[in-house]
């Protein structure tokens, strides 16, 4: 036990370094691309600060919430990327275009959007399997009462079988 | 006609054997009753002024029927003859009796019963009346290896009312030997029970010959009073000759043929050669008798005192626990050295005590091997029973409803007895292999009690034309497996049998007449816990019987029965839409009569497959819907983490959906 736990810690430390080696290889590689898209970064961060909550306070392995904010909260950023590309991607464009606050509200809305869908399906979908698994009981249910029927009560393996003749 | 009339008419309608010998239940006639039978009056139908009677059996026993054809020859003989036998519907008891059907053309008996006493018959009436008419008759069953075995007084007819003649009476309405007196068999064949006689020989006859000419000549003083083990100690004791004459004056002449009859050496004995030449003429001098080794001084036994091993060797046999005290105490080794000098049964003591202690026999076995050295060729003896070892065998059938005896034949077959006695005896028998085997075929049949096997396969196996003693048709007579089926049909027609139709000894019957009859149906016959397999095993049984009789006859009401019997097997199918066409089908071929047809529907290889794969199919679909069921009710799809997961689920693909329509649009505004 202890030789195999000897040998898994190595292989944790392992893969930890080669996620963290990853990391590193894809910042070095956007660094020029930052580097050039500064301005679209900086707007960017500013409007997509909902999803980076989102996927702060997102306690789950597969971040549903942070996808779900952050794909609407993405959507609600482009038109002040847009408007940014169309002035010629400076920082003083970038200035205004993060002090106006219509593009904030776009870009806050859609990601509100997201939080409202994320609150909103649980009790839709629950009252949906309500239905559905009541159904499906009966479904089955009606299948074994004719399989009883044609097979008798032997059939539910709870009464001993006659032996065949 | 009136209803009296009708019934009358039908019931002698039923009566009447293989088309021609009318028998009348009604006209009993006493005088021509036999020991075991009944008289009654017969006619023949072909010719109603001859008389005739008929005897008619009892059903727990075998009447000769083996020997009746070739009885039925000797019709020129001084011998009651049968004409014809076979069974026949009873109307007193709604049964069939075996019958046994004799020409009446014969006078009075001779004697009432050997019991009572008669008037003397003179010596010259004895040679004019008995001797000279019945030695053809001798020389004729003797010829045929015929033994009658039923020569007695009382079994004695006049030819006519003139009185000038006898004739011997019938021999065959019972076992041989079974209703013979005492006084009329040999001192080996008197010391064995009734029913244990055995066969007998020609030289039985002649002994039971001699014993009657001595019965008639003294008119029966001489034995008058005794009880039969009195008349055996004194044959022992004194010879037959001297203990059935007695006193009486004998002249010379007749003294010679009654004292070679009644020879207790069976070798020394007169055959019927020497009858012929005494009868021609020939005179020699009257056979001395040749009485067992008197001991120099007596043994006490049973408060008794005994002088020879044979009158000793009896009187263990009657008196058992108290024999086998004596054989322990080995009193009887030392008395039988020294009393008797005779070293070599000494030695023979001492060899079986030492193998019993070696086998760890029981005191019984001790005892009655004992008796097997002390009295060599006497009948085995063990506890209760003694019996010739021919003799067991048939005593086993004819006792087979005696409790106490069958128990103590059983112990006697396990313990191997027989094949002791067999090994033991100082000449070898013709029959000691065949009787061997039979032996140990009884033993291998015991070791098997399911039915179809045990002891009543042991009964019918040692017995060939033994009747079905099953209570179900004991009273139809069935001896022959063509009898079965009818015997079960009438059984069922009179009303449904409270008990199963096939029962052991039904079974064992089957199984010992009908070799068709495999192991396969005899192991389906022992599964009395399974209903259905049973069942099954009864109506392969009786299809057998129905092919292998070769009677085309169908049993409809049998059939019936059968198919309401079958509910199990039918049940036994687990589709319920099988089962009720199955019981339709069943219905309809059980009217046709034809067992066959009832178990082609109800033992379709094919119909069981399907119906058993069907059923393990259906079986897992229902647990596959149980556990979706169970799946649903445990929350499966409503428990608030699943709910949480798919929402989750939902609103990230709706996000996705949403967000790609919104990317889509806003390009083709830019782009537009």
């Amino acid at each position: 036990m202890a030789r195999q736990i000897e040998q898994a810690e190595p292989t944790k430390s392992k893969e930890g370094g080669k996620g963290s080696g990853k990391l590193i290889v894809t910042g070095v590689l956007m660094l020029p691309v930052i580097a050039v898209l500064m301005p679209s970064c900086i707007v960017l961060a500013i409007n997509m600060a909902p999803a980076i909550v989102a996927y702060a306070v997102d306690r789950t392995r597969e971040k549903y919430l942070a996808v779900t904010v952050g794909l609407l909260n993405f959507c609600g950023t482009l038109p002040a990327e847009v408007a940014l590309w169309q002035r010629g991607q400076t920082y003083d464009a970038a200035m205004d275009i993060a002090s106006d606050a219509f593009f904030w509200l776009v870009a806050y809305g859609a990601a509100a959007l997201g939080w409202a869908i994320y609150l909103m399906i649980p009790p839709i979908l629950g009252h949906y399997y309500e239905i559905t698994s009541h159904a499906r009981l009966q479904s089955h249910q009606r299948k074994q009462q004719a399989l009883i029927e044609a097979w008798g009560e032997e059939v539910t393996g709870e009464i001993t079988e006659k032996p065949s003749g | 006609m009136s209803e009296q009339a009708h019934r009358e008419q039908a019931s002698a309608a039923s009566c009447v054997l293989d088309g021609r010998y009318q028998i009348h239940p009604d006209k009993p006639l006493p005088p021509l009753d036999a020991p075991m039978a009944s008289a009654v009056v017969a006619t023949d139908l072909r010719d109603t002024g001859r008389e005739m009677f008929a005897l008619v059996c009892r059903s727990d026993l075998l009447p000769r029927i083996d020997i009746i054809p070739e009885l039925s020859r000797l019709t020129r003989r001084p011998m009651i003859t049968p004409v014809d036998a076979g069974t026949v519907d009873w109307p007193e008891t709604g049964g069939r009796r075996l019958v046994i059907v004799f020409d009446r053309d014969f006078g009075e008996r001779v004697c009432e019963s050997s019991d009572k006493t008669i008037t003397p018959v003179r010596e010259d009436q004895l040679m004019r009346m008995v001797i000279k008419p019945l030695a053809p008759a001798l020389r004729e069953m003797s010829e045929r290896y015929i033994a009658h075995r039923a020569i007695r007084a009382d079994n004695l007819f006049y030819t006519d009312a003139s009185r000038q003649a006898v004739i011997f009476g019938e021999c065959v309405s019972a076992p041989p030997g079974l209703s013979q007196p005492v006084m009329y068999e040999p001192i080996d064949s008197a010391m064995a029970r009734a029913s244990g006689r055995g066969m007998g020989t020609t030289a039985d006859d002649l002994y039971s010959f001699g014993a009657m000419l001595a019965f008639l000549l003294t008119g029966g003083e001489t034995v008058a009073g005794m009880s039969d083990e009195e008349i055996v100690e004194a044959k022992i004791v004194r010879g037959s000759y001297s203990a059935l004459i007695g006193q009486a004056r004998v002249s010379l002449s007749i003294m010679e043929p009654l004292r070679g009859l009644l020879c207790d050496d069976v070798k020394e004995r007169w055959t019927v050669t020497d009858v012929e030449l005494w009868l021609g003429g020939r005179k020699l001098s009257p056979k001395q008798p040749m009485l067992p080794r008197r001991a120099a001084r007596a043994i006490a036994f049973s408060g008794k005192e005994y002088w020879t091993k044979l009158s000793l060797s009896y009187a263990m046999g009657l008196r058992w626990s108290e024999a086998s005290q004596l054989v322990a105490s080995g009193v009887l080794e030392r008395w039988v050295r020294r009393a008797l000098s005779d070293d070599d049964t000494g030695e023979a003591l001492e060899g079986v005590t030492e193998t019993a202690a070696v086998l760890s026999d029981g005191e019984d076995r001790l005892t009655s091997k004992t008796l097997m050295v002390i009295g060599p060729d006497l009948p085995l003896r063990y506890k209760g029973v003694s019996a010739r070892i021919d003799g067991l065998i048939d005593a086993f059938a004819i006792d087979f409803h005696d409790q106490d005896f069958r128990q103590t034949f059983l112990e006697m077959v396990k313990a191997k007895l027989p094949q002791i006695y067999l090994q033991s005896l100082s000449s070898a028998r013709p029959d000691q292999v065949a009787l061997m085997k039979t032996f140990d075929m009884i033993n291998f049949f015991l070791d098997r009690p399911a039915m179809g096997n045990g002891l009543e396969r042991a009964l019918y196996e040692s017995n060939p034309a033994w009747p079905c003693q099953s209570p179900l048709i004991q009273d139809q007579y069935v001896y022959e497996m063509d009898d079965l089926l009818p015997a079960l049909e009438r059984v069922v027609a009179r009303g449904d049998p409270t008990q199963e139709i096939v029962d052991p000894h039904i079974a064992a019957f089957c199984a010992a007449r009908l070799r068709s009859i495999s192991e396969r149906i005899l192991r389906e016959l022992g599964k009395h816990d399974d209903l259905a397999t049973f069942r099954l095993g009864v109506l392969h049984l009786l299809a057998e019987v129905q092919r292998g009789s070769g009677t085309k006859r169908k049993c409809p009401a049998l059939c019936q029965w059968l198919a309401r019997s079958v509910q199990p097997i039918v049940d036994s199918y687990h589709n319920r839409a099988y089962r009720v066409r199955l019981a339709e089908e069943i219905g309809h071929a059980s009217t046709k009569g034809d067992i066959h047809q009832l178990i082609f529907l109800l033992d379709s290889f094919e119909a069981r497959n399907q119906d058993t794969e069907g059923f393990a199919r259906a079986k897992k679909e229902h647990a596959g819907h149980a556990r979706v069921i169970a799946w649903l009710q445990g929350g499966g799809l409503t428990s608030p983490e699943n709910v949480q997961f798919r929402s989750q689920q939902a609103a990230t693909l709706i996000s996705a959906t949403v967000s790609a329509i919104a990317i889509v649009t806003l390009t083709l505004i830019y782009v537009i």
